[in-house]
């Protein structure tokens, strides 16, 4: 099924017959499929088709959003109806709408749609996974494997005359690994994605070596001691490491924060509110990668944006509703997970760029301190900066040595205060894949950096 | 296309394509929430959705598809897609559909009076409680935002072998977020209420916990790192055992991911922890006369002072471990498998008041938040290092607030330490589990702090 045009732009006039200033549908089919296995038998193999449309009509920085199931030319007036009746009473002129359809070039070249694969090639690749983290070790006490993919069709179409038509396609694995003794358990995970067909698992996953990391970290973490607590320096690698970047900053640029103050970072375009040494950039544009897109999901292209230049902060990331609170143009960030959701400002893939230090010299020159080497999530309380996060996978440093393992650390601070006290970015950036939660659900992001190091943070620990 | 003609095409297009039994589990939601930021809408949001799941039995094994599209393609995508799915089903459980239980209990959780509530009024009472933040305290500079919130959700599930139950649920409820400045320190605070009947959802109250709230985190410091006495306050403690609630779960312990597995009849907690499980609650957010495989739900305490009793199961983890279901089969969401989770689940409170327990404490920590519960925990080892907010309890009393520290420790081992808890029961609010606790006391927990 598909939106009629002719149907859109008479809900879009209905939309705005009560004075509201701007409208826009989304429009949204979505086909999903899920396929677990634990140990070496497949326990959950699930398919399901997300269909339907929102509907958002503006006045000046009010906004009212609707949503239904039923994208019928019927179900699409009565949802108008439902916004016009909440955005005013005026009985305004009818506008006429009329909208012009324009192509969106796809900058990721998809090769195999995930819903034209049999169940059998996708079963392979979870196989695959257990059989590795189940050999691995005599520790190991269960390996998991989940592989999800879903293919999302949208349509936007606004009272500006947009009609736009998109289709993102995602593709993930993950890998868990559980280690037991003494009564105790541990794991071990590693979770690929990319916006890319099934050919991402055969071309660009090493099945057999994230299994074997997983093993090992879980291995790893049930002979770690538990990470003392206190104030010390930390090295955080790179890669998933990004999440204190995603968290400590990321979310305080988002114009979500920003458009009402409740941010720290509210008012500081042209300031210094990182170290000089930090350079922080969001980008949609990269092909393939689990963050990107070609168009946001308010139909504007995505972009590369700076956020922090050398320190300086540069941007923010700015959706349509937010941009007219601020007045100031969208970003491409505007992001939502289905069509239940408005969207609003989101990140895509944000990183701290490679800088200029020898990541051996990095540690060398930390006297004591903690190697977070693999970062768990975290999460963030904007108004304040307050944030903090799990430390996956952790290392006492001693005397410039990586020393024994460490378990159960957690990182907590204030995302300026701990911006300034970078003192080290290393030269080798690489990103990792996470799901980023906020006010418009749950969207793919990357997260990224080099080896960086915090002169001092507070990490919890027992 | 009329629901009943949907279901008979459906079954009758799945029994031809060879499912030897299925069942169709509808979800209906009508979801509204307002949001208003200085006396202007700064959000709102209103919906009707519905979606179906069908599951079948195909080749003795359990697929699964959903849709929320139901017309004619939608029959043919889910009953195909059942039977893909199946196809690849490994396990050797023995699921079946579920052809009823006797009798199920009569419960009420929806009111019409709640559920005919226009958008006018929720958007006047929005208003009303920023304007009632904004007064409560000159420190208040602005809000985060107030809102106002009502959900109607209804599930049916029916299926091939007759058994064809609903239950509809209602309710709304508030939100306050303000942030309160002074010499220069911010800080913010929330406090919701939510209730099935609108004379509950009292949103002075609401407001006037909100403003105290942020007003007493003013100033907050952490303290240096150590070990302390600590009080959970009942909030948080909710948001723990809500954290760990999978633990309890016969399906993560069939996956050898609780560490609880096997050990019904053992002592896993000290005495003062009873644990109950109680689908039946009047009044309970998550209650429901039957579970997601339509089994009739029954209460249940889970740990009696101190030793557990049951694991929570559904036909499935039951047949499989050699019990009978608890009525806790669960769907997070219609389109998800069939797996396990509590219902309205509560740590049982104590006689103690709440100011008693902190005069009797003297001097340590009271916890009232607790950040990072998503990643800072792990319900398969049990341990936790969160974030942490609260105050200093000093003299019996409570004194300054607290922030930038950590709490960590270990879930089951929490357990077996907590020496008191108090007659302070709160429950969270939730549509299919309610998860609540009173306030309780435990003797040592490691801090990280300055």
């Amino acid at each position: 099924m598909m939106l009629k045009k002719g149907a859109c732009e008479r809900a879009l006039e209905k939309a705005i017959s009560s004075g509201g200033d701007f409208a826009e549908v989304f429009y949204e089919d979505t086909r999903r499929s899920r396929l677990s296995q634990t140990d070496d038998k497949v326990d959950v193999a699930t398919a399901g088709r997300i269909h339907g449309a929102g509907l958002r009509v503006y006045k000046g920085t009010n906004s009212v959003y609707v949503y239904t199931n039923d994208t019928s030319d019927k179900g699409l007036m009565e949802l108008a109806e439902r916004a016009k009746d909440a955005i005013g009473t005026e009985c305004a002129n009818g506008k006429t709408i009329h909208l012009t359809g324009s192509i969106v070039k796809n900058i990721h070249g998809i090769e195999l749609l995930p819903m034209d694969v049999p169940g059998e090639e996708r079963v392979k690749i979870i196989k695959e996974a257990c059989k590795v983290v189940k050999a691995y070790n005599s520790e190991i006490s269960q390996a998991s494997a989940a592989l999800w993919d879903w293919e999302q069709n949208v349509t936007i179409a606004n009272t500006e005359g947009m009609f736009k038509s998109d289709r993102r396609v995602y593709s993930r694995m993950m890998v868990r690994a559980v280690a037991s003794g003494n009564g105790e358990n541990q794991t071990g995970a590693e979770s690929p994605g990319a916006m890319k067909g099934f050919e991402f698992f055969k071309n660009d996953v090493d099945i057999a070596e994230i299994s074997k990391v997983a093993a090992q970290r879980a291995i790893t973490m049930l002979h770690a001691d538990q990470c003392p607590a206190g104030v010390m320096p930390v090295v955080i690698d790179g890669g998933f490491g990004g999440v204190i970047f995603h968290e400590a900053c990321g979310h305080s640029l988002e114009a979500t924060s920003v458009a009402y103050g409740n941010s720290e970072f509210a008012g500081k375009l042209g300031q210094q509110i990182a170290s000089p040494i930090v350079t922080a950039i969001d980008d949609g544009t990269i092909a393939g990668e689990w963050g990107s897109e070609n168009i946001d999901d308010e139909g504007n292209p995505t972009t590369k944006l700076v956020l922090i230049e050398n320190g300086i902060l540069k941007n923010y990331m700015i959706d349509r509703l937010n941009g007219r609170k601020m007045n100031m143009p969208v970003t491409g960030n505007g992001r939502r997970e289905n069509y239940a959701y408005a969207p609003t400002s989101r990140m895509r893939n944000t990183y701290i760029a490679a800088g200029s230090h020898d990541e051996g010299e990095i540690i060398a020159s930390c006297a004591d301190g903690l190697y977070a080497k693999v970062m768990g999530g975290g999460s963030v309380n904007p108004l304040t900066g307050e944030f903090n996060f799990a430390v996956g996978e952790g290392y006492l440093i001693k005397n410039g040595k990586i020393d024994r393992p460490v378990r159960g650390a957690t990182l907590i601070g204030k995302g300026g205060q701990t911006l300034m006290k970078i003192d080290r970015v290393g030269k080798k950036m690489w990103m990792a894949q996470g799901m980023c939660g906020s006010s418009s659900g749950s969207v793919p992001t990357n997260v990224g950096q080099p080896m960086i190091r915090v002169t001092d943070m507070t990490v919890g620990g027992r | 296309m009329d629901r009943q003609l949907f279901i008979d095409k459906l079954f009758l297009a799945a029994k031809e394509a060879g499912i030897e039994e299925c069942e169709a589990y509808f979800a209906m939601s009508d979801d509204f929430s307002v949001e208003v930021l200085e006396g202007q809408i700064k959000e709102y949001s209103a919906a009707i959705t519905s979606g179906v799941c069908l599951r079948g039995v195909y080749n003795g094994k359990m697929g699964y598809a959903s849709s929320e599209e139901m017309d004619e393609s939608a029959i043919e995508m889910l009953v195909n897609s059942v039977k893909e799915n199946a196809i690849l089903i490994e396990t050797d459980d023995k699921t079946t559909i579920f052809e009823g239980s006797e009798a199920y209990e009569t419960l009420n959780s929806y009111n019409e009076e709640t559920a005919s509530v226009p958008a006018s009024v929720k958007i006047q009472e929005a208003m009303e409680l920023e304007k009632l933040v904004k007064a409560a305290d000159p420190r208040v500079v602005r809000t985060e935002g107030c809102s106002y919130a009502s959900m109607i959700n209804e599930k049916r599930i029916v299926n091939s072998k007759g058994l064809d139950v609903s239950f509809k649920a209602c309710m709304l409820g508030a939100v306050a977020v303000p942030i309160v400045s002074e010499n220069g320190k911010v800080n913010y605070a929330f406090s919701l209420k939510y209730a099935f009947d609108k004379k509950d959802v009292d949103i002075n109250e609401v407001a006037q916990k909100a403003v105290k709230e942020a007003l007493s985190g003013l100033n907050a410091s952490p303290v240096p790192s150590g070990e302390y006495k600590t009080i959970f306050r009942n909030d948080v403690a909710a948001g723990l055992l809500a954290t760990f609630s999978s633990v309890f779960s016969a399906e993560s312990a069939r996956k050898g991911l609780s560490l609880l597995k096997g050990r019904e009849g053992e002592v896993i907690a000290s005495e003062n922890v009873t644990i109950i499980d109680d689908p039946l609650m009047a009044g309970g957010f998550a209650s429901c006369p039957f579970d997601a495989e339509g089994v009739a739900t029954r209460t249940k305490t889970v740990v009696e002072k101190g030793t557990l009793n049951t694991l929570l199961h559904n036909r499935t983890t039951a047949e499989a471990m050699g019990k009978e279901t608890t009525g806790n089969a669960s769907k997070g969401g219609y389109s998800a498998p069939v797996l396990v989770a509590p219902t309205n689940f509560y740590l049982k409170p104590g006689d103690k008041e709440f100011d008693k327990l902190v005069e009797e404490v003297g001097d340590g920590l009271l916890i009232t938040s607790l950040m990072g519960m998503h990643s800072g925990a792990n319900q398969i080892s049990g341990d936790f290092s969160l974030g942490a907010k609260g105050f200093r309890i000093e003299g019996g009393r409570i004194t300054t607030p607290v922030e930038q520290i950590t709490v960590a420790d270990n879930f089951f081992e929490l357990l077996k330490k907590i020496a008191c808890v108090a007659s302070d029961l709160e429950f969270r609010p939730g549509i299919s589990t309610a998860i609540g606790a009173p306030s309780f006391f435990v003797e040592k927990i490691a801090v990280a702090g300055a």
